[in-house]
């Protein structure tokens, strides 16, 4: 080692450098860290040495083998360059890297600019070693090269990545083609169209997209059963935390409770079993939003909207499998006219929201609709008392889901769903809830036909009651004016990758990766029930006040085995003697 | 398994630093076999993006529930310049900047370079007990957040554009890419692995 050697080490490594500890020749040391600027003179220095007449100039990777020697200088562009020999003069890398072998010897200095150096232990260098990690720009000029140093918009990688991000631009234009929820009994696939826009104002930025809705579906002679629309146009201002707010236009299609499956799983399960897991009904409007978001971990919208509903029939989409069967109809829903005032709050620590190990999950919403409803869906007895008129009422809704890590291998994990009336006239039909089926307690069925009175959707069939009814309603809705539902559940990791193992033998590129596999052992409970001021009439019902007792709900327990993303269980219901097990598949993490 | 299966098989490889330095450097993260993966390679040659997105996290083990007690994350891109046949690779650090890795003509030079490892900056804590690192790897040749991003945006709900800094673009382009990637199998990979607790010496 030479002693008072200057030796100049510029490295731009927020959180992370290249494992260079162990390979750090001992000759070099760092003597300050620089971040993205890069000095005129080393960009003047860059362009003189490439551009001399006895430099060795090459252009993407290039080697020079152990045992050769190279006498001038050597200036390397868009490498990276390796050197296991000896070169007797200056080595220049421009936006490139450098790596010495063992045996590698540079008699003079080594200039990086645009990629770093790496030393094997045993290669020797004599002269200064700068590097910078910010590239620079270049152009050909003739024979000469021309370096200047990077701006943003120079550089084909930046530029690149900066392309994803929404507002690079001072504007956008896009035309879109993509899905809107996803298949389902009522539309087929709704797919939407339209052009999308996007300004930076200065002050904030504007979006506006104004997308047609087509149904596969659909009715041609009743074109707004084949068409809709969602029209939006959206200010924001702020950038990790701000303020948005907007407006939008609407005909659509909605589901009245999507917190039990994901749209992918409903999607998946009606094309392929025939099996829609959710009801809907249309929505017809326009709605004004203003919201408040505070990073990413939470935010606060509230919106007030006018809009239509109106029930909507079941169609016969094509499914791959039982494509000849009956589908379970879509109830009658709710018809009428309403402004609907709604506040939503989402609290999101999750570590990882694909993979949750850690943190909170929380998604809160209150509504209040006032209106009239012009028809009044069938519902079972008891649910509800109402005629056709003003209607004025309240909901709210709340889930909540906790994540611990316990060990490295070990998690568990906890939810609690609370939602339904909270004051005014009875809540209508779309805005209903249940539990039970493969999305919240799967011990018990989905929709199964009541057998008198049904603590998980609260349909009720009682003859011997003056007005009871001896079937129950078509397309067995949620009827529920509230629900409460608790679950748990641990997960291990296996230490298996089941499909790593499989692929090994059928499709080798596959090996190793995927989540692996862990076992799952969960349980529930859960309840909907009704209120009324009659809340001794049956165990259907209680007053405002009151929750029902615990021994009143139904609970299920179960197993899984989680292999790669698919998660295969079998729940057992444990407040029915003779209920079956039941077997589902889940795509999701079930919490 | 043969040993060229072997070779290529991809894997994680995470390395604690000596006990003496746990407080100074974290871990060193190498993802193994990755470019091998003959599926992305020939995606990424026609012209889809590979990313490679890691996140490390450092967890204290606690006699309950164990805490996350920090994280970081950071990216290595993939472009083929297929006009002048050259592979680009960069990383994008976790304040979003773009550090660029080389340009390669050669596979075998992408694969010395995305799988040459690295020292995350995430020493463990003086103070935390008994701690292990979490390393996850996802693998991807076109990302399925931007379409996800959109169809929340439209339907108007939770969070429509809190993580939207990203551009949607064209969604026929960008439908009809995902439908040959998910045809060619590509769409994404995830690795993921963990340290053995460790103590830091007193």
């Amino acid at each position: 080692m030479r002693s008072g050697l200057t030796l100049r080490l510029a490295l731009c490594l927020a959180t992370l450098s290249p494992v260079v500890g162990a390979q750090q020749p001992d000759s070099l040391r760092l003597s300050h860290v620089q971040a993205r600027a890069i000095p005129r003179e080393v960009i003047e220095e860059l362009a003189r040495v490439y551009n001399a007449s006895g430099t060795l100039r090459v252009s993407g990777s290039y080697d020079i083998e152990r045992g050769r020697v190279v006498d001038s200088d050597v200036a390397v562009l868009d490498g990276p360059l390796t050197i296991g020999g000896h070169v007797r003069g200056r080595v220049v890398a421009i936006n490139s890297s450098v790596f010495l072998e063992p045996d590698a010897r540079v008699d003079r200095d080594i200039l990086v600019v645009g990629g770093r150096l790496e030393r094997r232990e045993g290669a020797t260098v004599h002269g200064d070693v700068r590097v910078y990690a910010a590239s620079v720009a270049y152009q050909r000029e003739g024979t000469v090269l021309v370096v200047r140093e990077t701006e943003e918009a120079d550089n084909a990688d930046v530029r690149w990545w900066r392309s994803r991000e929404r507002w690079s631009a001072r504007g956008w234009t896009d035309l879109r083609l993509l899905s809107a929820r996803t298949y389902n009994r009522v539309e087929g696939l709704p797919v939407l169209v339209g052009p999308s826009i996007g300004r930076d104002l200065g002050w904030g930025r504007l979006r506006l997209d104004a997308l047609g809705i087509v149904r596969t579906v659909g009715n041609l002679d009743r074109a707004e059963h084949t068409f809709g629309h969602n029209v939006k146009m959206e200010f924001e201002l702020g950038d990790e935390s701000g303020l948005r707010f907007g407006g939008k236009l609407f005909d659509m299609i909605d589901p009245v409770e999507d917190w039990q499956l994901s749209d992918g799983e409903v999607g998946l399960s009606t094309f392929f079993l025939h099996r829609d897991y959710r009801d809907y009904f249309g929505r017809h409007g326009a709605a004004v939003y203003a919201g408040l978001y505070l990073t990413q971990a939470s935010d606060f919208i509230v919106s007030f909207s006018d809009q239509r509903w109106a029930s909507r029939d079941t169609r016969d989409p094509f499914t791959l499998f039982r494509n000849s069967d009956g589908w379970r109809p879509n109830p009658v829903m709710d018809d009428g006219s309403l402004h609907v005032l709604s506040g939503t709050f989402r609290f999101d620590t999750r570590n990882d929201a694909d993979d949750p190990w850690s943190g909170w999950f929380i998604t809160a919403n209150l509504e209040q609709g006032h209106g009239t409803l012009t028809t009044i869906a069938p519902a079972s007895f008891f649910t509800r008392n109402v005629a056709p008129g003003a209607t004025d009422y309240r909901r709210g809704f709340i889930d909540m889901r906790r994540y611990n890590r316990l060990s490295p291998d070990g998690q568990l994990n906890m939810r609690v769903v609370l939602g339904g009336w909270l004051g005014g006239d009875p809540l209508p039909l779309q805005r209903r809830l249940s539990v039970g089926g493969p999305g919240s307690m799967p011990g018990y069925d989905f929709r199964r036909e009541p057998e008198g009175r049904d603590v998980l959707t609260c349909s009720s069939i009682d003859p011997t009651l003056p007005g009871g009814t001896v079937t129950a309603v078509s397309g067995l809705p949620a009827q529920c004016d509230r629900i409460a539902m608790a679950q748990i559940e641990f997960r291990g990791d296996l230490r298996l990758d089941p499909f790593g193992i499989f692929d090994d033998d059928w499709r080798p590129w596959r090996h190793g990766y995927g989540n692996g596999a862990q076992w799952v052992v969960f349980a529930d409970a859960g309840r909907g029930w009704l209120v009324t001021p009659r809340a001794d009439v049956s165990d259907l019902t209680y007053s405002k006040d009151k929750f029902p007792k615990a021994r009143t709900f139904r609970t299920d327990i179960g197993l899984g085995l989680v292999l790669d993303n698919v998660g295969f269980y079998v729940a057992k219901a444990l407040s029915g003697k003779d209920a079956p097990l039941n077997f589902f598949v889940r795509l999701k993490p079930r919490i | 398994m043969g040993a060229a299966a072997q070779q290529a098989r991809p894997r994680l490889d995470v390395t604690l630093p000596p006990p003496a330095a746990l407080t100074r450097e974290g871990p060193s993260v190498r993802a193994a076999g990755v470019v091998a993966d003959t599926a992305m390679l020939v995606l990424v040659r026609n012209g889809f993006p590979m990313e490679l997105h890691y996140r490390v996290e450092l967890w204290a083990a606690r006699r309950l529930f164990d805490d996350l007690l920090a994280a970081t994350e950071w990216d290595v891109v993939v472009r083929y310049d297929a006009l002048n046949e050259r592979y680009r690779v960069f990383r994008v650090d976790s304040t979003n900047v773009v550090h660029q890795l080389g340009v390669f003509s050669r596979v075998s030079d992408v694969a010395a370079e995305v799988e040459r490892p690295v020292r995350v900056a995430l020493a463990a804590s003086q103070r935390g007990g008994r701690q292990y690192y979490r390393v996850v790897l996802n693998v991807e040749t076109l990302s399925d957040n931007d379409l996800d991003e959109v169809e929340r945006w439209l339907r108007g709900e939770l969070r429509p554009a809190v993580r939207g800094q990203r551009n949607p673009g064209t969604a026929i382009g960008r439908g009809v890419r995902r439908v040959f990637v998910r045809v060619l199998g590509g769409e994404q990979r995830h690795l993921e692995q963990r340290t053995p607790s460790f103590r830091v010496p007193s």
